[in-house]
């Protein structure tokens, strides 16, 4: 089990002894995640769980609390200990508090080549005498000293010191029943401490010795020249500065969305093309059967709105990686906190909300790490206004009917310039709604934010990849199985109705086989009498002073399971209905008309209208169920759903009433 | 200048050296030391957020900001 602090460089050590062999599974009835993967050492077959990072065994953090219950479990071989070497100071509460526990445990001072790029000398032999256990210098971005840990993994021990005072303990004898050593102690203190305020007093006490411990080992062995490098302090100069600094995090952000929308369109054009091609060329010689019909207008279809994402999600996470793992990440929280603190949010709420421009499931997880429990309730009521990566395939869809060519503008490319302002109004959305909490929701409580800024350093991009890999997989196999299922099910709401209604239209057009046009008007009327068309126009006065209609009003109801469902489902009624010879899906979208009145269908009001109201509409139930499980209250789970969809709502009706 | 004089780390300029002398609530100060502030500790105060919101501390191995309302329970001294 591996065991660290944050920005310990724990997760890439775990990539680097794992690799690809990975998997990821949540704590039993919570939604926290670990890591689990799997590594030879001497022909033997490895699992190691890459636990949450701690601070100590005292952390009351949700998260950190499941990793110190697993530490307790004792349900593992070994604990190997990993400690940024260059911060091993900071480190030592915790290597003191673990290894008293007293389980079979090794100490990795991983960064070891950072350290001595710093002038910073561990004596590793001087601090293996004091701590009592194998100490090994690794660096994880290198593969150094990874040998040497195989080596001694099978011959773990517990340390043989004590680092706690008895008497502390012993002392409170009368309120830590059944404490008989650090283990019970720790183990008390996780169950007890809500009910005994007064064990704050014992934590003290147990801190101030470990800190005259501490300050001795660091003092025999670690030798350094000075504080930071003037390197760090010059550059953080400019990136927190009041003025610079702002103007550096926007031209960030800009990169971002530039990047995102222009390197993508080529992959994503190339995927688009092979798939319409792959369907043409099967529709050659497949039978006009029923299964043909489903390979085609439903399975296809379907793959091609899972896959044509990938590459923009994959650069997406690729940049936050970069951000989060050169250390900028945590300058723009302190930058922000400022501004954050304002409209009622934690400088932590950033990493929750820029993570929201991923997956707000994951990222409404992460607001646990805020202390403050107003400033955490704000953070997740608004958190999906930020637009997340279910968002992108809806937004890329409309954003390339809006713009078919990559038009420019001053040499902008204007794709990209939407697609920022998109993300920029789900950002101001968001902090009016989290002004208004600040100011409607009562309730005070000190906030003990703080923010650790690790040194500057080049992303370890064989780590980035990893990381990568694993979500990019997670959002194929997970939402792609929705979205792949959905697509079918519509394929078949599309396809059929009635048996009476449908023999009927069957036998009106019995010649259609022969007939191009009369084919034509078949389909159409099938799907116009089909389950799906009959749902679509129940709806269709509600949603048509939006500039909807009952093909776009089908697709609002499907992709309430997951966003990007949208286009799957836009796939699917299109090629249900125009069968001519455009066979790409923007395309055929693109053409379409309303046959009442022969206009367009997607005109421009009603693309910006559905735009804003994809941005702001909470159209995700499995945000719902995560929100309503962090809160633990259905009232802001209702009250949440009410006014995200009621502001789109709004919005939209504004937005198409006024560009009709 | 008198070390025994105390200062609340709030009034600190960028770039002094000050030594930690006291954090007057318990839970603030169990819980500054889990993330590696101590009583006693030298620390350089290395930079103030634009609108003074956050006050970042270095220490030896460490660099931490912390909120300004946090920084008003420590009292420091000169080194």
């Amino acid at each position: 089990m591996l065991v660290g602090s944050p920005n310990s460089g724990k997760t890439s050590m775990f990539n680097r002894l794992t690799g690809l062999h990975q998997k990821t599974a949540n704590y039993t009835g919570v939604t926290i995640e670990k890591h689990i993967g799997t590594f030879y050492c001497k022909n033997e077959l490895i699992e190691l769980v890459d636990l949450p990072g701690i601070y100590s065994l005292y952390s009351t953090a949700v998260e950190e609390q499941l990793a110190i219950r697993e530490i307790l479990s004792g349900a593992y071989d070994g604990i190997i200990l990993v400690a940024n070497a260059d911060q091993l100071q900071k480190n030592l509460l915790l290597i003191l508090q673990v290894l008293d526990l007293k389980k079979p445990s090794l100490l990795i001072l991983n960064m070891i080549d950072e350290a001595y790029k710093k002038n910073i000398l561990i004596q590793t032999n001087v601090l293996q005498s004091l701590l009592n256990v194998n100490v090994i210098p690794v660096s994880a971005r290198y593969g150094n000293g990874l040998d040497k840990l195989k080596d001694i993994l099978f011959t773990l021990s517990a340390s043989s010191s004590v680092f706690y005072d008895w008497n502390t303990l012993n002392k409170h004898a009368s309120i830590l029943k059944n404490v008989k050593d650090y283990y019970t102690w720790i183990d008390f203190y996780t169950l007890h401490k809500e009910e005994h305020p007064n064990l704050q007093a014992i934590v003290n006490e147990d801190i101030e010795y470990k800190r005259t411990l501490i300050h001795y080992i660091a003092t025999k062995s670690i030798k350094t020249s000075s504080f930071f490098s003037k390197r760090q302090f010059l550059i953080d100069k400019y990136l927190t500065h009041k003025i610079w600094g702002f103007v550096f995090l926007i031209l960030t952000l800009f990169i971002t969305f530039q990047v995102l929308f222009f390197v993508a369109e080529y992959p994503m054009q190339w995927i688009e093309w092979v798939l319409g091609s792959f369907s043409e060329w099967l529709d050659t010689f497949l039978p006009n059967t029923e299964w043909a019909n489903l390979i085609l207008n439903g399975i296809i279809p379907g793959i091609t709105g899972v896959v044509m994402f990938v590459p923009q999600i994959t650069l997406l996470f690729l940049m936050i990686g970069i951000l989060e793992e050169s250390g900028y990440m945590a300058r723009v929280s302190f930058l922000l906190d400022s501004v954050f603190h304002k409209f009622g949010l934690s400088g932590k709420s950033l990493i929750p909300l820029m993570s929201g421009t991923a997956c707000a499931v994951p990222s409404i997880m992460s607001a646990r790490t805020i202390n403050n429990l107003k400033e955490k309730l704000i953070t997740i009521l608004v958190l999906p206004f930020m637009s997340c990566s279910a968002r992108l395939p809806v937004y890329t869809l409309l954003i390339g009917l809006l713009f078919p060519d990559n038009t420019e503008y001053l040499f902008f490319n204007l794709k990209g310039l939407l697609l920022l302002g998109l993300y920029l109004f789900g950002l101001t959305i968001a902090l009016l709604y989290a002004w208004l909490f600040h100011k409607i929701i009562q309730h005070q409580e000190n906030s003990f934010f703080f923010i650790e800024l690790p040194s500057y350093k080049i992303p370890y991009w064989k780590n980035l990849v990893i990381t990568i890999w694993n979500k990019v997989r997670v959002f194929i196999t997970d939402a792609g199985k929705i979205i792949v299922a959905i697509s079918i099910v519509l394929w078949y709401l599309s396809t059929h109705t009635f048996p009476s209604v449908q023999k009927e239209i069957q036998q009106k057009y019995l010649v259609a086989e022969t007939n191009d046009s009369l084919k034509k008007m078949y389909q159409k009327e099938i799907l116009e009498t089909s389950y799906i068309g009959i749902i679509g126009k129940k709806i269709e006065p509600l949603i048509s002073p939006l500039g909807y209609d009952w093909k776009i009003g089908i697709a609002l109801i499907t992709s309430f399971a997951a966003r990007e469902v949208f286009v799957g489902t836009m796939a699917t009624l299109y090629s249900s209905e125009t069968n001519t010879n455009v066979s790409s899906l923007r395309e055929k979208i693109r053409v379409a008309q309303n046959p009442d009145n022969g206009e367009k269908v997607f005109s421009v009001a009603t693309n910006v209208s559905l735009l804003i109201y994809y941005a702001l509409a909470m159209q995700c139930i499995s945000t719902m169920v995560i929100v309503y499980k962090e809160l633990k209250s259905l009232k802001w789970t209702i009250i949440q759903f009410i006014l995200m969809t009621g502001t789109a709502y709004i919005l939209a009706f504004v937005t198409y009433q006024i560009l009709h | 200048m008198n070390t025994e004089t105390s200062f609340n780390l709030r009034t600190i300029k960028v770039g002094e050296r000050v030594k930690i002398k006291e954090i007057k609530d318990l839970i603030i100060k169990n819980y500054l030391a889990q993330v590696g502030i101590f009583i006693h500790q030298e620390i350089v105060v290395s930079k103030i957020a634009p609108s003074g919101s956050m006050i970042a501390l270095q220490t030896q191995d460490l660099e931490i900001a912390i909120r300004a309302d946090i920084a008003n329970y420590i009292e420091v001294q000169p080194v």
